[in-house]
């Protein structure tokens, strides 16, 4: 038995009856390199025995469902686009050859004498032809520009939220400690500033975002409103306020911070607790000192570069 | 898990996934009972939990779109692990563990990260047949079918991954030599509830 042939014993243990015990013992005792690997693969076994099976995360049947709907919306969107727009518009394309051939055959003048007059009676008609009726080929359903928005319907929109704040809302929530206390879940009510007042370029963009929308995204957008109406006004007012500490991140460090409120929301009552009580009392420092202490932190050490540096942020902010 | 039943009657997984196909809801629930925390524990020894439980996520949507072509005489389990084998391949985020070794040595979620990083380092093939054979505690033959192998060849990959994982794990297999501990005092369990703040 040769090095190879004996590792592949004793990585499957379905082959320990196989050939007796012997041969593997006999070259174990011969070879040293063998023997200490030997050692490290059973160290590697307990290893993997000594560490339980993991939990999935609560919210996995949802991811699931989520992953499956999400494709399905997108093949509802692409048949949409296919029966629509892109029919529409190969009509006009189709139409726009045709009326281009037609006029490339008509204008030819035929003077032969020898031409039967029949014929001949229809070329000299031909300049007289009006020229193909592009614009009844155009006038084919093509849905490229939804129409204006009516006075209530306007009013509506703008009566939401901005829809990446309510897609966001979880993670503000669950960032809690992350947060100053006084923004965070022990605020009292109405303590929060009123929010300010939106100027016409966010209005403009809230109905940019909704003619944009597909009707799905339109309903998710009025569950997520739905949603976030239904807490408390006090919660809605942190909740408000802490967007406004976030809504200026880039979109890697908004993804950072949603990964980290994921890790957060994997901890038990008492880790989080703790957790931020320590953030609280790293708050207290300096800011170098903060850094140094976050970054230190056991938990943090745990993260991935995009999710510390997002916390880091959110932490030395003002 | 699997139990075959007598007679001409699939087994339950295959019978359940026939279901899904035929857009059976409380199937797909049973199903993923089931399975969600074999496949999920598999891909969270490579992953961090979030982006494990999106591959694991992504396993069982791709099962469950693709149940409609599903061969009834075909091995559920082949399939199953099959689709785990191919998000375990998939390459892992870039990036270089660094761990202080005192630290390694006090703390668990530090041992839980370089391990992580260890089965992460592993070429994709090697890596899919360790996870599958002594994770997910797969006979051979399965592993072999659900990575389109031999199982001469899943012995092969192995024994790479085994000795890969020796090499790169030495800090935590044989601690005496470096910081002075013995193995017995290493109880990769302890303090693993310390390792969240």
């Amino acid at each position: 038995m040769n090095c190879q042939e004996l590792r592949e014993r004793i990585v499957d243990p379905s082959s320990a009856t196989q050939g007796g015990h012997a041969p593997v013992v006999e070259h174990l005792q011969a070879c040293g390199a063998c023997r200490s690997l030997a050692r490290d693969f059973a160290a590697i076994e307990r290893l993997l025995r000594a560490a339980p099976d993991s939990e999935p995360p609560s919210d996995f049947d949802q991811r699931v469902r989520a992953r499956m709907a999400r494709e399905t919306a997108t093949d509802r969107l692409l048949a949409r686009l296919v029966s629509r727009r892109v029919l529409g518009a190969a009509a006009v394309v189709l139409g726009l050859v045709l009326a281009g051939l037609l006029i490339r055959k008509s204008p030819a003048p035929a003077p032969a004498p020898s031409v039967p007059v029949a014929l001949r009676t229809a070329t000299a008609l031909a300049p007289d032809l009006r020229p193909p009726d592009i614009l009844a080929v155009r006038s084919t359903p093509i849905a490229l520009e939804k129409g204006p928005l009516g006075d209530e319907e306007r009013l509506r929109i703008l009566a939401l939220k901005n829809v990446e704040f309510l897609s966001y809302v979880e993670t503000l929530s669950r960032l809690a400690p992350l947060f100053p206390a006084e923004i965070g879940p022990a605020a009292p009510g109405g303590r929060a500033a009123a929010p300010a007042l939106e100027g016409e370029e966010a209005q403009a963009d809230r109905l940019a975002d909704w003619r944009a929308a597909s009707p799905d995204e339109r309903a998710r957008w009025m569950t997520l409103e739905s949603a976030f109406a239904a807490r408390p006004f006090a919660e809605r007012q942190v909740l408000e306020e802490r967007w406004r500490r976030v809504r200026g991140f880039t979109p890697d460090e908004k993804a950072g911070l949603k990964r980290l409120a994921a890790r957060l929301s994997e901890m038990n009552e008492k880790s989080l607790a703790r957790f931020e009580s320590e953030v609280r009392a790293m708050t207290r420092l300096g800011a170098s000192d903060r850094r140094l202490r976050w970054r230190s932190h056991p938990f943090v050490r745990t993260l991935t570069g995009q999710e510390i540096a997002s916390g880091e942020k959110l932490l030395l902010a003002p | 898990m699997a139990r075959p039943l007598t007679g001409t009657a699939p087994r339950p997984d295959t019978g359940d996934l026939l279901l899904v196909a035929a857009g059976d809801a409380a199937a797909e629930r049973r199903l993923l009972d089931r399975w969600r925390r074999p496949v999920y524990t598999v891909l969270e020894r490579m992953l961090d939990p979030t982006p494990a439980a999106d591959a694991a996520a992504a396993v069982f949507e791709a099962l469950f779109r693709s149940a409609a072509r599903f061969d009834p005489m075909a091995s559920f389990p082949a399939r199953l692990w099959g689709l785990v084998a191919k998000e375990a391949s998939r390459p892992p985020a870039a990036g270089v563990l660094t761990i202080p070794a005192a630290r390694l040595k006090e703390s668990a979620a530090a041992q839980v990260a370089i391990q992580r990083a260890a089965v992460a380092a592993l070429p994709p093939g090697d890596r899919a047949a360790f996870l599958l054979a002594r994770v997910a505690k797969q006979p051979l033959s399965v592993v072999a079918e659900a990575l389109g192998t031999s199982e001469g060849e899943v012995r092969r990959r192995l024994v790479r991954a085994f000795e890969s994982l020796a090499a790169s794990l030495q800090p935590l297999l044989n601690p005496q030599e470096e910081h002075g501990a013995s193995p017995e005092s290493e109880d990769p369990d302890a303090g693993r509830d310390e390792a969240e703040p």
